[in-house]
């Protein structure tokens, strides 16, 4: 038997362990992470303190979007008054926030974020360029 | 981190890969279609995980530039290390893969199977 036959049964084998535990490519969490890095570990949770890095990640993991916001909202202070990640929240994510203590909100892959879009973007390139190549002579 | 970046490889290589030889058929042996899609996974991988993330304030523009940067990676490196392969084939192939692996990661991340 080719080996190439066993591709199949050799992507299902990596695909068990990863499936349920992680992504294709970086999550929004992975990406905020790198921010709080960036950001002297001084991301903001929703009563304005500062985030532990595990608090961050989890935050994160639960679909709270501040971290988004409070770094969009980042200007240079360390003292973010709570009003203005309220504000930041309506501006970004398009809502309307019910209450100065209600600050959580799940962003799904396939709402508030590009990976529709982006998904179709890259096939239709990618289509249109297989079908160029076809059309190739030689 | 490096352990999710781990597994987020091992993921995205089970999807792409394949992905790879199947745009290389009957042009390119499956084995050296299968390292040469590897091989650009391998390269653009961590660069998308812990470079690229450092130059963006936003995830939408973070992800829309990383994505297609890598797929064009990819295609080059593809083009280059499968040989006998257009490079309009090897970079289509390389964007399909891509969007299959972002594309479903992010499908299964919507419906509660990834974090």
């Amino acid at each position: 038997m080719k080996w190439r036959a066993c591709l199949p049964a050799l992507a299902i084998l990596l695909l068990i362990p990863t499936v349920g535990l992680a992504d294709g490519d970086p999550s929004e969490c992975q990406f905020y992470i790198v921010l709080y890095e960036r950001c002297n570990r001084t991301l903001f949770d929703e009563n304005g303190g500062f985030l532990s890095e595990d608090e961050a990640y989890h935050s994160c993991l639960d679909g709270n979007i501040n971290l988004r916001c409070a770094d969009q909202c980042w200007t240079g202070s360390l003292n973010q008054k709570c009003r203005e990640l309220v504000d930041c929240i309506e501006d970004v994510c398009d809502i309307e926030v019910s209450g100065d203590d209600d600050y959580t909100y799940g962003c799904s892959a396939f709402g508030g974020s590009p990976a529709l879009p982006l998904t179709v973007l890259m096939l239709l390139i990618g289509f249109t360029l297989f079908r160029m190549s076809r059309k190739e002579p030689g | 981190m490096i352990f999710a970046w781990l597994r987020s490889l091992g993921f995205t290589l089970a999807v792409e890969v394949p992905v790879f030889v199947l745009f290389a058929r009957g042009q390119v042996p499956a084995g050296r279609a299968a390292l040469a899609g590897a091989a650009g996974t391998l390269l653009t991988h961590p660069v998308l995980w812990f470079l690229w993330p450092r130059f963006f304030h936003d995830y939408t523009s973070f992800i829309v530039t990383g994505e297609i940067l890598v797929a064009v990676i990819e295609g080059f490196t593809f083009f280059a290390l499968a040989r006998s392969l257009r490079l309009s084939r090897a970079i289509s192939a390389s964007f399909i893969a891509n969007a299959a692996s972002y594309g479903l990661g992010a499908l299964l991340r919507s419906i509660g199977l990834l974090f």
